[in-house]
């Protein structure tokens, strides 16, 4: 699977080869986008440090270190509802492709991070993962084990016109 | 039930575009709660206008949230509008609404 050129031209195509994966986390992303680090933003709480958004990862006051919690990370869908209602939240308002990028549940991952479920008391936040820090460590550090995981992220491209 | 928990910058997106539409509905809402069906179904249509109006932003390279490009918010957009949805029991109305946008 992970070594085949996907396409997809609606989410009906989208969602018949996300169904043959046996477990995975997947993020939709805008054509051109980093699929785990995010375009610059200098303001406000949702800025970025490094490509990684503040929102996302507990960060130390100086903002140099991201701290251990299993509940604040990288968001991922696990599940076509999940994945499907952001995906078309994007495309709407990419006015251009938007590609999905996944990972195999069982695929390894740096040290000192693991995908944790998100534990909101909701039955809509199943099928939301968090790809978290377990380990205190650099931003630094995060940010290539960020692209670490990137590099090892298959894609599934749209294809056609804007979905 | 009121938006949000996990990305606090979605209420700031919401109330600034329901500020910038004058849709006083959306801001009672944000204020006071998600109650009843009609403000399920009002605020189900707003996000998807706010969405074409984001788009349109976007494409003039308007400042909004210090930012010119507001579009990776969107999957946070998603995330808490299906659960304050769920919890507040709307998801249908949610969901038939999205499905027509």
């Amino acid at each position: 699977m992970a070594d085949q050129l996907h396409q997809f031209k609606c989410l009906t195509d989208l969602r018949e080869i996300i169904g043959q994966l046996d477990g995975y986390y997947a993020r939709p992303t805008e054509r051109g986008n980093h699929p785990t680090l995010y375009p610059n933003r200098d303001e406000g709480p949702y800025r970025t440090v490094m490509g990684i958004r503040v929102c996302d990862y507990t960060l130390s006051v100086d903002g140099n270190w991201v701290l251990a919690d299993d509940q604040m990370g990288l968001s991922f869908s696990s599940t076509w509802q999940h994945l499907s209602n952001a995906h078309k939240m994007v495309s709407r308002a990419a006015g251009k492709q938007v590609d999905v990028y996944w990972v195999l549940s069982g695929a390894d991952i740096p040290s000192g991070m693991s995908f944790q479920p998100d534990r909101r008391p909701s039955k809509s936040s199943k099928g939301h993962y968090l790809l978290t820090v377990n380990q205190t460590m650099k931003i630094s550090s995060l940010v290539e084990k960020l692209k670490w995981v990137s590099d090892r992220m298959t894609v599934i491209r749209a294809a056609g016109k804007v979905l | 039930m009121i938006l949000t928990v996990r990305y606090s910058h979605v209420r700031d997106l919401v109330k600034y575009y329901a500020t910038e539409m004058a849709d006083d509905k959306v801001l009672q809402i944000l204020d006071q709660g998600l109650h009843t069906k009609a403000d399920a179904e009002h605020l189900s249509y707003f996000i998807w206008k706010m969405i074409d109006e984001m788009s349109k932003d976007r494409e003039r390279k308007k400042i909004v949230l210090g930012g010119t490009d507001n579009s990776s918010m969107l999957p946070d957009v998603s995330y808490e509008l299906d659960v304050l949805m769920s919890d507040s029991g709307f998801s249908d109305i949610w969901e038939k609404i999205s499905d027509q946008a």
